[in-house]
Order: structure tokens, then C-alpha cells, then sequence
């Protein structure tokens, strides 16, 4: 029996509402400018897809059946598309653009689908219906699926944007090499017992193995022959069939053998490659047993060669160009490293990296669950960046394997994850940090190899978050530590880089009377300098915004916090004012700012003339006689690097010391923290002060960076995204302030494009999560379980 | 003891203490300074007040969205600047459209009437949109959450406009919405195509092309200005009653540390005083230099002349077709020492290769360059080129003849203006366009006075020589004068020696003595009027408008909030929710009401604010809304009349201090903000005092 409610009409209206506000604005014309699928599915696609099917899963009921579901979204589908339809319909008749500048002709042929007529309109209503039908249907999915599903389609979504700047990452040699090295470390490690050094030890054994194969595999000569792993794959395509009853063959005398010969260990092997070897019925009955085996061997075999089939019917574009490829990758660093070395040397190269590689692998069988969750979720990364690099864009199959890797990361990694975490918790404290060590270090190598490995869009992208995060930081220790809500963080910003800009650059004092505008800018350096270099200058700089922090914070740490927000945003207005100003123009450069902020220089000459004594390190003492220059975006990085380091160490010791306790005892309530003992001002005072000195930082760093600083770098906005990005990743968390700072400030720069609707998306965001999820994306374990317990309080109130 | 004072004296308060006496000291020096040093005149002053107190309402009406949403929600309406730009964009298009269509025009009143409908309506919507969808149902989680959300909301309905319409700024159309044609004549003229004559139309009152210009006899300076002094004693008085009531009753010590204890308990009534009583020095100090820095042009004689006030102008005012005759040339003159006077008559007596005085720049200038074969030399005062003369460093001046002769007369030098002028700037008696009858008389009578040797007499007497040749031939032969009776003439007394006042407070002077006598000859009466000293106001009758509208708006609020059931709801909701949902009060539909109020207000106040700045743009409402919220915070937040008064406050200091403090305009954001933070250090309930429950405080 179909009933169809009215709140299904009523959802469609506000999603039909949310659309034409979307239309109006031109987001759906500006969007299908950007292909997230190459050649299909363009981004305004997705966004109607996305709303139709949004529309339809809202109007279905959690009690509908199939039909109940799929007729109820249907109709708020529908009325979706009507709305568009009727808008389209009116902006045809009517000349809206005196109003609505963005109701351009090209964005009403879009919706009419480029049809003349009613076609393009009917089409409109019914592609609503179908779709909302679907997202009624979804309904049906139980929500861990459903996560799932959205959450690969987010990562489809999120590639295909950054399409163009991800896609010459990693190429599908490295990738397959790194993965076949370190997977069958971790499959061979699990199998094999639970103590740290086994896992290692396999893990290792197991990489050096592969690592060895494909160096054997891989061509001996020159590029020309490279060819050859592509020649195995077509091969391979061409005799699908013949390959799947190999497989199945293969398994099935695997089985047999396994059983017949009681092999337990054997077994043990294959299950843990994922072959689920049934366990045997009766021991004694070998005869039964081994057949049993073999017709699951048969299955498993059959399944798996489907499987590759189908992974290579999705791979066509990317094998087409395999040997292309390799010759192509041939510049990219890591396939140079290891494929450009002759004879011995590749393998003993190959043989060292595989046993690294595949002993991290198997370090991730004992890893807890954090570790292990970042360890698949870079396995995933590099999965799907090699894919996209071998087909250069992200089409139909590559678009199905990634959502595939996805998908499948997700369902293997939650039992593998607990079962690692299980092992890791068996294991003693002093090896449990080892695992964390070595984690670490391989972070930590990560983290120093992103300039070499990332082009310098993508650096320059990352120093940009990095900054963010650094003073997201601080801001977070002010206002999710403390509960201080400071509108005015960007005025310590720009006392840290003003301070910087005035104390490096060169004034009429160091020139000898002259103005520096005086002197030609590519002579200036030779002339003079500022008082200071930027080493001496960023302590003063990160001083001088703690005081400026104090000296705020005395007057107006004893209101309420609504009030203190304002007070705060008034005085990081006034210092821009004040920067802005002519009176200080003297002082400040006024509207013109302040240039020609020298870079950071490192002057390591000294060590140069010992160095060059020493065998071997001449080289190096070759390259400290000029002092280093951090200029570019990739020398810059390590010097945000470190800043966030920092930054998130502090943070980190901070929020267990006691101050940190003392903070989140006065954010949950001053009057009971007061009562406790802990000195209200003295403490808001710490916090604000210690956040003022991050940001302090953080405008050292921006204006040595950029080289010149202007007062309208300072704006308001600044404060506002920073803010988000720690609500946005949850107020206290200092993972979350990064995850904030790559959604904020990455995501955005990466879709400038788009950046006409960055601060409407924010304002969104803002109002979103605070509604939705006010404890953020990742918030503090506190804060989780808090919401937690919520959750299931109201739950069970309303059972 | 004063000892335990000191002890409990905390490092925080010696240096909120400190910030506080140093901004204090800063704000008197630099306002007395200003005031002393005549920088700051009155008319600046009256300027900036009427200024100030139109924007001081725009902000006050803004300021009351979030004293009220404050008052019952606990919770900062960020968004509230843009329901304020919301109603007006919406408005631009209303108006722009009737505009188009010629709506605008026929029927103004009704039109902007319309535009505030629908401004105030958009607002409304998307106040009520706004609290239904972001704050509701965030009513009980923790205050930071819902003031969150108000950033991400002003910030969204910001982007939203932006979107929607466009980044360009949008300009308001012109609405000319005369009235009172019959009390402001003077003020706007239209040329009627029939007849050609002009008309008048009246007060522009929304966007006037010219401003008004009102000016301030120097009786009315006087009262305007006895007004702002006597309330400011009157305040000063009455806080310091008060004050002295509470020294008597709280028993200080008296050690200069309790009296600095005692003080510190009562800053604010201690502060205004101090602040009263720097308006009244100031106001006492600048009076001297007001009435210096009030000379006036000729234009307002002229203006009122147009306006039928006087029948004639005799102030020195040249003029190419006057119907008049002119009575005097004051084109420059060359100027020589006593003993030189008789070898050198004129401008040909001059050897070649004589050097001439001139102050650089002006008529004079261009006359010393005409002169052959004669070397100029410039000063950059009269006095220094005459002192040139008078020591022999040069052989003659030129100078414009009045000028010289105040000069000579008031540095009592030895030199004497010579010859006619070399550039002829003759001046005649510029009469009222109803008046046109009187140039036959006039000019009669100035033929006949100089024909008797009054007119020559008259001359001797303030230029100490013989009068130059009149372009025409004095003609005696006195047909009989029409009959006038009396003749009422404008002068400027402040232009010796054509018109000056006597110390005894007479006007007297070459023309004076000149009219006094042609009276005598055509037989008529003359009354002179002075305006010397009055303030010349220069005002767009818009701020009137906008102040008046909300001043009303106000009031129409106080009135609903006190005296209608629902402001009694509201009143009652803002007390104690809970109690008020028992009493029988739907919680939900009072804030909503609450919302609609603050909103329509914020609406209107966005059509007035766009009336007088023309433009409108998707961020206009970022501002004016941080400074509401600053006016709230200055009344005291939750206080309707608080707000009010904030809004004033803010406006009139806004407008007043920057000059008045000698401080750059582009830093009166700071000195607004800077405002707020003194006022939430040392009167955290701001200046009236916060209304709140006790449970919130």
C-alpha cells in the first residue's frame, strides 16, 4: 500500500527552494565548468544528483518499505524538479538578470538541457523523480553501508576536483611496487604470530622477496624494454579465461594440497592472504576434507579471476598506455631511484626498500588502531593516486576503481584494524612505544619528503595550511581549551608580522640616512639590511603579540564571553585601522604595506671549512659556503613544519598539564572552577597570552614568506576562517584543527575556481555544524564521548 | 588604613588604571588644545552635531534589534548588520524600479513609503527565516554555540546577497520629496519654462542638490551655545550632588589614597564631570576664536537678498550687469610713501626699472604685472610688502584699495594709495529681484552726492585721499525721487574700511557714511542689518529627516514594549522564560515578535542610512552593525532607552571626536571601538545600566 505523505512535498519545496537559490546564485553554471568525471559527470551534475537523491532519502521514512521509500522521494524528487522546471520556465519568459545578474542565458539552457522546448523542462522533473526514488530507496541501506558508500563517493568526488593538481603524484609503478612490497609484509606478518619482531621479520623477509621478483621482473635494459610488465597485462586481458581457470585451478590443487597434506600452517598462509580455506569438518576424513577444498578453491579462484577481469576491464584506458608510462615516469623520483640503477646496484636497492617497506607492513599487524587506520588510509591514498596517474584523469573506470578501493579499504580495515589493535594491546608497554616510534619516524619521513615528492603548487598549498594550522593552534588553546571566544586573533597575526616587516627590512636608520625607496631594489641588498635578521626577529615578533595579548586581555578578560568576541573583533578592527592608517604611515607603510621582507636566511658557512676536511661530506660543506635562502614555497615548508611541530607539542602537553585542566575546568564553568581555586584572570590571561603568541608566530612567518605585508591581509576574515577551521574540526582538538585546516584552507585554495563561494560555503559550514555536529569533525575524546552518551540518552528516551 | 587599599591594589588594576588616566588625559589635552587653538570652531561643532545625532539614530535604531534580542535571548544577533542591508538591497530594487517607471516621481511620498514597507517587510522575513532555522533550536545549548552560528549566519546572508545579486555597489536613485515651500523658500528653485521667472520649491528633504544653509545669527550662536553650557553645568551639578551625598554617606578617609579609593568607586559620575566641564572651558575658551573664524562671505547676504530679507546689499559685491551704478572701484591701487605721494600720482609716474610690493597671488599680482618696465617683488603678506615700502626696499605697492587702507589705518604707516585703479573691479548695491524699483533712487541719489561733494568727503575720510574718477558723469539735475519710504540693506560689518563696527558697537564705514548720505538727499530712511558673526551652517536636510524618523521609531517602540499586552509578554518572557510559559505566554511567538520588531526597525533604519549614503552594497550591513552593538553595549545591553542613548552617543562621538581630538577621520572606527572597551572596562553594564534577569548577570 503506497502512502505518500505530505512531508514529502514539503522536502521537496526546501530542497526545490535550497536549488533555486543555488541556481540563482550561478553556482550550477560556474560547476559544470569542472568535470569530476572526465567527459561524464561534471560538478554542477553531481550537485543536482547529489540534492534530487538528498531530497528523496530526507522524504523516505526510516519504517518505509521499497516502495513506501522509493514512491515518497520520488515525489520529493519530483517537486525538486519542478521547481527548477517552473524557474527555468519563468527566467525564459521574464528578464530576471536585471536582478539576478548570474540567470544567464547559458545557465537557463542548462537547466532546459539544452532543449528548446518543455523537453529539457519534463526532463528536469522526471531525472528528479527517478533520482529521488533512489535516494528514497537508499533509505533502505543500513547506515554503516551507507556510510561507506558516501564516504567512497566523497573521495571520488573530492579526486576528481583536485584532479589536475593530484594527478603526477605517484606513478602505478611506484604504487604497485610500494603496495606489493608492504602488503604481502603485512598479509605474511599476520599470519605469522603476534610478537613485534615476527611481525618485522616477515613483514621484511616477505617485501625483500617481492621487492626482489619485481626487480627481476623490471626490464634489464633500457627504457624500450620496460614494456614488459604492459606486455603481461595485455597478455594477461587477452586470455581472461583462460587466466580465470588457472586461478581457480590453482586454488583448488592449493586446497587440496593444504588439507592432504595437514599442513596447518599452509592454512594459515592462505587465510591470511584472504582465502578462506574452510575449516575442516572432521579431522580424521581427510578424503572429504581435501575435496571440500578444492570445490572452495574452485569458487575462490573462479571469484578472484572475475575480479581482475573486472579490475582490468575498469584499467582498458590506464594499460593502453602502461608502457608509455613507465618511460614517462622515468623523470619522477622515486621509479628513478629505483629503476635507474644498473646491474647489482637496483638489487640491492630493490631488496633494502622492499625489506623496509615490507616491515612496515608487517609493523601495521600489531599497530594500534590509529596507526593502523593512517597506515591503510595511505596505503588507499597511494592506491588511488597511482590509478589516477596511469589513466592521467579521473573517467568512468577510474572513477569505479577508486570508489572500488575505497570501498574496500573500508570493509577489510575495520576487522584487520581490530584485530591489530587486539594484538597491540596483548603486547608490553616497551614495545607497544616501538610501534609508536617507528610510526612516528615514518610520519616524520613523510612529512620531510612532501617538498621532493609534491610539486610546488601543492607545497606553496600546504605551507598555506600549515600557517593556518599553526595558528589555528593557538586559537585553539584560547578558545577550545579555554573558552575564550576571541574575534580579534588576525590582530596578533599582524603584530607578529609587522614587527617581523619592520625589524627585517631596511629603514633610513640602516641605510646611512638614505630612504630605502630610494635605493634600487635589486641593489638593496648589497647596501643595507634591516636591524635584524628574521631568527632574532621572530621571538621579538612572537613576544610582542604575547604582550599585546596581555595588555587586551587585562581590560577584557572580565567580561562575559559574548562580550569579550566583540571587544576582540573591535580591537583586531582597530589594529588594521591603525596599520591602515596615514598617521602611522611613517611607521607602518599605511595602504602600500610594508616590502621587501628578506627571506630567512640559514648562514652555515662556518661548519663549511671543517667539513670539507672530512671524506665524503665535501660535498656538503660545498653547499653550506652560501648561506640557504629559504625562499620558495618547498624551502618555506620546513620551516612551517616546524613551527606546527611545535605548536602542536605544545598544545598537545599543554591540554594534560595543569594550566591545561584549569582551562577546561573554566570553559565548562568559571564559577565552579573559581570555587576550585584556580585564579579566573591569571589564568584566561595564560591562554590568551599563549595563543597570542602562536598567532604572533605564525605572522613572522607570513610576512617573511610573502615578503610583503599589507593591512588587508588582516581583515576580519582572517579571524573568522580561523575560527572555522577549529570548529569546523572540533573546538580542543589538535587533530582536528588540522583536519580544519586542510578542509578550509586547502580544499578552498585547491578550488580557486570556486572562490566566489568560498566564504558562502563557510557561513553555511558555520551554521551546519553548529545545528548538526557542534562538537566538530573529530572532536576531543571528551567531547566525543559526551556526544556519545547524548546520542544514546535520547535514544533511549525515545524508545 | 589607606595601607590595606594598597595592598589589595592588584597589577591588573594599576594598569587598567593606568590605560584609563592616559587615554583620559589624552582626550582632554588634545579636546582643550583643539578648542583653545580655535581649530575646532563652533560651526564645525553644530555641523557634526546634527550629523552625528542622524547617524547616532541610525545606529540607535540597529542598536535596539540587539538589545532586545539580547534582553530576552542572552545571545549577540551577529546577523543582525545584515537584516539591516537585506531590507535595503531589497529596497533598491523597489525603488530603483518605480524609478524607471516614473513612479518615483509623481508620487514620491507614496513611493518611499512603499520602500520602507518593503524594506522593513524583507527584513522581517529574513530575521523570522533566521531564528526559525539557526536559533532556535539552539536555544539551550551553551552561549558560545548560538554565537557562532550568528557569525556563520551574517556571514552567509552576506556571501548569499552577493550571489544573488551581483558584487557591484548599487546606488540609490535621487528622491526630491519637497516641502514647505512657503517656510523655505529660499531653498530650491526651479525656472517655471512659461514664464521664466523662478520658482521656489521648497525643501528638498531626502536628497537636496544643494544643501541647506542655515545660518546662525551671532544671538542665536550665543544661545545655541549658552544651551550646550547650561546642560552641561546642570549635569555636572547634578552628578556632583549626588556624588558629594555618597562622600558624606560613605565616610572616606581622608588620605589622598581613600580619595583615590573613593574615585575609583565612582568612576563614571566622576568622568562625566570631568568631561562637562572640558565642554564648558572648551566652549568658553573657543569663544573668541569662533567669532574670528566666523567672517562671512558675501554669499549668504546675496542669499537672503534672494530670499526677500533685505531690499538691498551694499557689502563691497562687484557685479558685470548690476542695475545699479557702481559706486567705488576697488580694483588695486598703487600704494607709495606719504613723501613720495607727490612725484608719484599714479601708475605712469613709476621710473622705468622701480620695484613694486606685491603679496603674491590674487588681483593685485595680475595689476603689478601689467605695469611697464617695472620689477615686482612678492611677500606673502600686505603688511610686508607695505613695510617694504615704508623702508624704501621698493618704490611702490599695489594692492587692492580697501585692503590698503584698512592696512595703512590699522599699522598706522606712512603711506598713501595713489592713482585709479589699475584693474577696474568697480562695486554697485545689489538689489532684491522684487525690489527693482530702487535702482532709479539709488541711483539718482549717488549722483546727486557726488555732485555735492558728500560722496568725496565720505571717501577722504576712509581712504585719506582724494576719490578716484566714477565711470560716469555726476548729473545733479535732480528730477524729483520716487517715493521710498524705507530701504533695508544688508551689510557685512566685518570689511573695514567699506563697513566696520565701532568699538562702541556702531556700524560706520565708507559705504555707511555713502548710503547715509544719498538717504539724506532722496529722503529716505534706511535700516541697516548686520550679519556679521552668524554661523554658517551647511546641512542636508536629510540628517533632520533621518533623526526625526527615528526619534518617532522609538518612541513607537517604548510605547509597545511598556504599554501593549505583547510588550508586556516580552518584558515578562525576558525576566524568566520558564514563569512566562507558565503564565499562559507562547515563548516561541514572543522572541519571534521580538525578531519582527528589531528587524522592521533595522529595515527602516537601512532605507534612511541609504538615503543619505546613496549606495548599497552586500557588505554595508558589516559596520553599521558592529557599531550598533557597540551603541547597545554603551547603553547598556538590554535596555531599550540604553540603546537609544547609545546610539546617539556613539554618533555624536563618531562625528565630534575626530576633529575635536585632532585625530585622522580614517581612525574613527578606533576611537568607536576604543570607546566600547574603556566603557565595558570601568562600566562593564554600560552608561545606563544593563536590564537583565538576575539568574543571566
Amino acid at each position: 500500500m503506497l502512502a505518500i505523505r505530505r512531508k514529502s512535498l514539503t522536502t521537496g519545496a526546501l530542497f526545490g527552494g535550497v536549488t533555486l537559490f543555488l541556481v540563482a546564485i550561478g553556482t550550477f553554471l560556474v560547476f559544470s565548468g569542472k568535470y569530476v568525471i572526465s567527459g561524464a559527470v561534471s560538478l554542477s551534475d553531481a550537485l543536482l544528483l547529489m540534492i534530487l537523491a538528498g531530497a528523496g532519502f530526507v522524504a523516505a521514512a526510516a519504517g518505509d518499505d521499497a516502495g513506501n521509500a522509493a514512491a515518497n522521494g520520488a515525489v520529493s524528487g519530483a517537486t525538486v524538479g519542478t521547481f527548477v522546471a517552473v524557474f527555468t520556465l519563468l527566467a525564459r519568459s521574464v528578464n530576471l538578470r536585471q536582478i539576478f545578474p548570474n540567470v544567464s542565458p547559458e545557465l537557463i539552457n542548462l537547466l532546459s538541457f539544452g532543449q528548446e522546448g518543455v523537453g529539457g523542462l519534463m526532463l528536469m522533473v522526471i531525472l528528479g523523480a527517478t533520482a529521488g526514488a533512489l535516494g528514497g530507496l537508499a533509505r533502505l541501506v543500513p547506515p554503516r553501508q551507507m556510510g561507506i558508500v558516501l564516504f567512497a563517493g566523497a573521495i571520488v568526488l573530492v579526486v576528481g576536483l583536485l584532479q589536475n593538481a593530484i594527478e603526477d603524484l605517484v606513478t602505478l609503478v611506484d604504487a604497485t611496487i610500494l603496495l606489493s612490497t608492504g602488503g604481502v609484509g603485512y598479509v605474511i606478518a599476520r599470519s605469522r604470530g603476534s610478537e613485534l619482531a615476527d611481525s618485522l621479520g616477515y613483514g621484511a623477509l616477505a617485501g625483500l622477496v617481492v621487492a626482489l621478483l619485481v626487480a627481476i621482473t623490471l626490464p634489464l635494459g633500457g627504457p624500450e624494454d620496460n614494456a614488459l610488465i604492459g606486455e603481461v597485462m595485455i597478455w594477461l586481458q587477452g586470455n581472461a579465461i583462460a587466466v580465470v581457470i588457472a586461478i581457480a585451478v590453482l586454488g583448488a590443487v592449493l586446497g587440496v594440497i593444504a588439507r592432504v597434506t595437514g599442513q596447518a600452517e599452509f592454512d594459515e598462509v592462505l587465510r591470511g592472504m584472504g582465502v578462506p580455506i574452510p575449516r575442516p569438518r572432521r579431522e580424521d576424513d581427510k578424503t572429504l576434507n581435501a575435496i571440500l577444498a578444492g570445490i572452495s578453491g574452485v569458487l575462490i579462484g573462479l571469484v578472484a579471476g572475475l575480479v581482475l577481469l573486472l579490475l582490468m576491464a575498469a584499467l582498458i584506458p590506464m594499460q593502453r598506455e602502461f608502457a608509455s608510462m613507465i618511460t614517462k615516469s622515468e623523470s619522477d623520483l622515486l621509479s628513478a631511484f629505483w629503476l635507474g640503477k644498473e646491474g647489482v646496484g637496483r638489487f640491492v636497492v630493490m631488496a633494502l626498500l622492499g625489506a623496509i617497506v615490507g616491515a612496515l607492513g608487517g609493523m601495521l599487524t600489531v599497530a594500534s588502531g590509529a596507526v593502523h587506520s593512517a597506515g591503510l588510509s595511505l596505503v588507499s591514498t597511494i592506491m588511488i593516486l597511482g590509478v589516477l596517474q596511469s589513466a592521467g584523469e579521473v573517467n568512468v573506470p577510474v572513477a569505479i576503481a577508486i570508489a572500488g578501493i575505497v570501498v574496500f579499504v573500508q570493509v577489510a580495515g575495520r576487522s584487520t584494524s581490530m584485530e591489530a589493535a587486539t594484538r597491540y594491546n596483548k603486547m608490553p608497554e616497551g614495545k607497544r612505544r616501538t610501534v609508536n616510534l617507528l610510526g612516528l619516524i615514518v610520519a616524520a619521513f613523510l612529512l620531510l619528503m612532501v617538498p621532493q615528492v609534491f610539486n610546488q603548487y601543492i607545497t606553496s598549498v600546504l605551507d598555506l595550511v600549515g600557517l593556518y594550522t599553526m595558528m589555528g593552534l593557538g586559537l585553539n588553546i584560547v578558545v577550545g581549551y579555554a573558552g575564550l571566544l576571541d574575534l580579534g586573533y588576525v590582530a596578533f597575526f599582524a603584530i607578529g608580522a609587522y614587527i617581523t616587516g619592520i625589524l627585517t627590512t631596511p629603514n633610513l636608520v640602516t641605510c646611512g640616512g638614505v630612504r630605502p625607496e630610494a635605493i634600487d631594489p635589486a641593489m638593496i641588498g648589497q647596501v643595507c639590511t634591516g636591524v635584524t635578521t628574521f631568527w632574532v626577529a621572530w621571538p621579538v615578533a612572537m613576544l610582542a603579540a604575547a604582550l599585546a595579548g596581555i595588555l587586551l586581555g587585562i581590560p577584557v578578560l572580565r567580561m562575559r564571553g559574548d562580550y569579550l568576541a566583540i571587544v576582540t573583533l573591535g580591537f583586531g578592527e582597530i589594529i588594521r585601522l591603525i596599520a591602515l592608517s596615514d598617521t602611522f604611515a611613517d611607521y607602518l607603510g599605511g595602504a602600500q604595506g610594508i616590502t621587501q621582507i628578506p627571506s630567512p636566511m640559514i648562514n652555515l658557512s662556518a661548519l663549511a671549512g671543517p667539513l670539507s676536511s672530512v671524506p665524503f661530506l665535501e660535498g656538503l660543506a660545498e653547499r653550506l659556503r652560501e648561506p640557504i635562502v629559504l625562499t620558495s614555497a618547498n624551502e618555506i615548508y620546513y620551516l612551517i613544519l616546524a613551527g606546527v611541530l611545535i605548536a602542536a607539542f605544545v598544545s598537545f602537553r599543554l591540554s594534560g598539564s595543569r594550566l591545561g585542566r584549569a582551562w577546561m575546568a573554566m570553559r565548562e564553568d568559571e564559577d565552579v572552577a573559581q570555587a576550585m581555586g584556580i585564579n579566573l584572570v591569571n589564568v584566561k590571561l595564560l591562554a590568551f597570552t599563549t595563543g597570542a603568541a602562536f598567532s604572533g608566530i605564525g605572522g613572522a612567518v607570513f610576512g617573511s614568506w610573502l615578503h610583503s605585508i599589507f593591512p588587508n591581509s588582516f581583515t576580519l576574515l582572517v579571524s573568522i576562517n580561523i575560527l572555522c577551521l577549529i570548529i569546523i574540526g572540533g573546538m580542543g582538538s589538535i587533530p582536528g584543527v588540522l583536519i580544519g585546516a586542510f578542509v578550509l584552507i586547502g580544499l578552498p585554495e585547491a578550488l580557486r575556481e570556486f572562490a566566489d563561494y568560498r566564504l558562502l560555503a563557510f557561513g553555511a559550514l558555520l551554521v551546519i555544524m553548529m545545528l548538526v555536529k557542534p562538537a566538530g569533525l573529530m572532536p576531543p575524546p571528551v567531547r566525543r564521548l559526551e556526544a556519545e552518551a547524548e546520542a544514546i540518552a535520547q535514544e533511549e528516551e525515545g524508545a | 588604613m589607606g595601607l590595606r587599599f594598597l595592598r589589595r591594589l592588584t597589577l591588573t588594576n594599576v594598569i587598567i588604571w593606568g590605560m584609563g588616566l592616559a587615554m583620559l588625559a589624552f582626550v582632554v589635552i588634545r579636546a582643550v588644545g583643539n578648542l583653545a587653538s580655535g581649530a575646532y570652531g563652533f560651526d564645525t561643532f553644530i555641523r557634526q552635531l546634527i550629523f552625528g545625532l542622524a547617524q547616532g539614530g541610525i545606529y540607535a535604531l540597529i542598536a535596539l534589534g540587539y538589545t532586545l534580542v539580547y534582553g530576552i535571548l542572552f545571545m549577540i544577533n551577529f546577523a543582525h548588520g545584515e537584516v539591516f542591508m537585506s531590507g535595503t538591497y531589497i529596497g533598491y530594487f523597489v525603488i530603483a524600479a518605480m524609478d524607471e517607471s516614473g513612479f518615483l516621481e509623481e508620487h514620491t511620498l507614496l513611493a518611499v513609503t512603499v520602500v520602507f514597507l518593503v524594506a522593513m517587510a524583507t527584513s522581517v522575513i529574513v530575521a523570522v527565516l533566521l531564528e526559525r532555522i539557526a536559533y532556535r533550536p539552539l536555544r539551550k545549548a551553551p552561549r558560545l554555540v548560538p554565537l557562532i552560528t550568528a557569525i556563520g549566519a551574517s556571514l552567509f546572508l552576506q556571501q548569499a546577497f552577493r550571489g544573488l545579486f551581483g558584487t557591484g555597489t548599487k546606488n540609490y536613485p535621487n528622491v526630491h520629496l519637497y516641502v514647505l515651500p512657503q517656510v523655505f523658500g529660499d531653498l530650491e528653485w526651479a525656472v517655471d519654462p512659461e514664464t521664466g521667472r523662478r520658482v521656489a520649491l521648497g525643501l528638498d528633504l531626502i536628497s537636496g542638490r544643494y544643501p541647506v544653509t542655515l545660518w546662525i545669527s551671532p544671538w542665536g550662536a550665543v544661545i545655541i551655545r549658552a544651551v550646550v553650557i547650561a546642560a552641561a553645568v546642570a549635569l555636572a551639578v547634578y552628578l556632583g550632588l549626588r556624588l558629594s551625598r555618597k562622600f558624606k554617606e560613605s565616610e572616606v578617609e581622608l588620605s589622598p589614597l581613600g580619595i583615590l579609593k573613593w574615585a575609583s568607586n565612582n568612576l563614571t559620575p566622576v568622568i562625566t564631570i570631568l568631561i562637562m566641564a572640558v565642554l564648558v572651558v572648551g566652549q568658553l575658551w573657543s569663544l573668541p576664536g569662533d567669532l574670528q573664524a566666523a567672517q562671512m562671505g558675501d554669499e549668504w547676504l546675496i542669499h537672503r537678498l534672494d530670499g526677500g530679507d533685505f531690499d538691498a546689499v551694499m557689502a563691497g559685491i562687484s557685479s558685470d550687469d548690476a542695475q545699479t551704478l557702481s559706486y567705488l572701484d576697488v580694483g588695486p591701487v598703487l600704494v607709495v610713501r606719504e613723501d613720495d605721494a607727490e612725484t608719484i600720482t599714479g601708475p605712469d609716474d613709476l621710473r622705468p626699472g622701480s620695484r613694486v610690493a606685491v603679496t603674491n597671488g590674487g588681483l593685485a599680482e595680475e595689476a603689478a604685472h601689467r605695469l611697464d618696465g617695472v620689477e615686482v617683488v612678492t611677500f606673502h603678506s600686505t603688511k610686508d610688502a607695505f613695510l617694504a615700502v615704508l623702508y624704501g626696499e621698493v618704490d611702490a605697492a599695489v594692492e587692492e584699495l580697501p585692503v590698503a587702507a584698512r592696512e595703512i589705518e590699522y599699522w598706522r604707516m606712512e603711506l598713501v594709495p595713489v592713482g585709479a585703479p589699475i584693474i577696474e573691479r568697480p562695486v554697485a548695491i545689489a538689489l532684491s529681484p522684487n525690489r527693482d524699483d530702487l535702482a532709479e533712487v539709488l541711483n539718482h541719489a549717488l549722483h546727486a552726492v557726488v555732485a555735492n561733494g558728500e560722496y568725496a568727503k565720505a571717501y577722504r575720510r576712509w581712504f585719506g585721499v582724494e576719490p578716484a574718477e566714477l565711470p560716469f558723469e555726476p548729473d545733479a539735475s535732480g528730477e524729483s525721487y520716487p517715493d521710498v519710504d524705507l530701504i533695508v540693506i544688508g551689510i557685512n560689518a566685518n570689511q573695514p574700511p567699506l563697513t566696520t563696527l565701532r568699538e562702541t558697537g556702531d556700524i560706520d564705514g565708507f559705504e555707511v557714511d555713502l548710503m547715509e548720505a544719498m538717504a539724506e538727499e532722496a529722503g529716505f530712511e534706511i535700516r541697516w542689518v548686520d550679519v556679521t558673526g552668524s554661523i554658517k551652517l551647511i546641512i542636508r536636510p536629510i540628517y533632520f529627516l533621518v533623526f526625526v524618523a527615528a526619534v518617532l521609531m522609538m518612541l513607537g517602540l517604548f510605547w509597545f514594549v511598556q504599554y501593549t499586552k505583547a510588550g508586556k509578554a516580552m518584558r515578562a518572557v525576558a525576566e524568566d522564560k520558564e514563569v512566562a510559559a507558565l503564565m499562559g505566554i507562547d515563548v516561541d511567538r514572543v522572541i519571534v515578535t521580538t525578531f519582527v520588531l528589531g528587524a522592521a526597525l533595522a529595515g527602516a533604519a537601512g532605507v534612511l542610512f541609504a538615503l543619505y549614503t546613496r549606495q548599497v552594497t552586500h557588505t554595508m550591513g558589516f559596520i553599521p552593525g558592529l557599531k550598533a552593538f557597540t551603541a547597545a553595549v554603551l547603553g547598556g545591553i538590554g535596555n531599550i532607552p540604553g540603546a537609544m542613548f547609545g546610539g546617539f552617543f556613539l554618533g555624536l562621538v563618531e562625528s565630534v571626536a575626530p576633529a575635536l581630538l585632532g585625530i585622522a577621520p580614517q581612525l574613527k572606527d578606533v576611537i568607536s571601538f576604543g570607546l566600547l572597551v574603556m566603557v565595558l572596562i570601568f562600566r562593564p553594564t554600560g552608561i545606563l545600566g544593563e536590564v537583565l534577569s538576575e539568574k543571566k548577570a
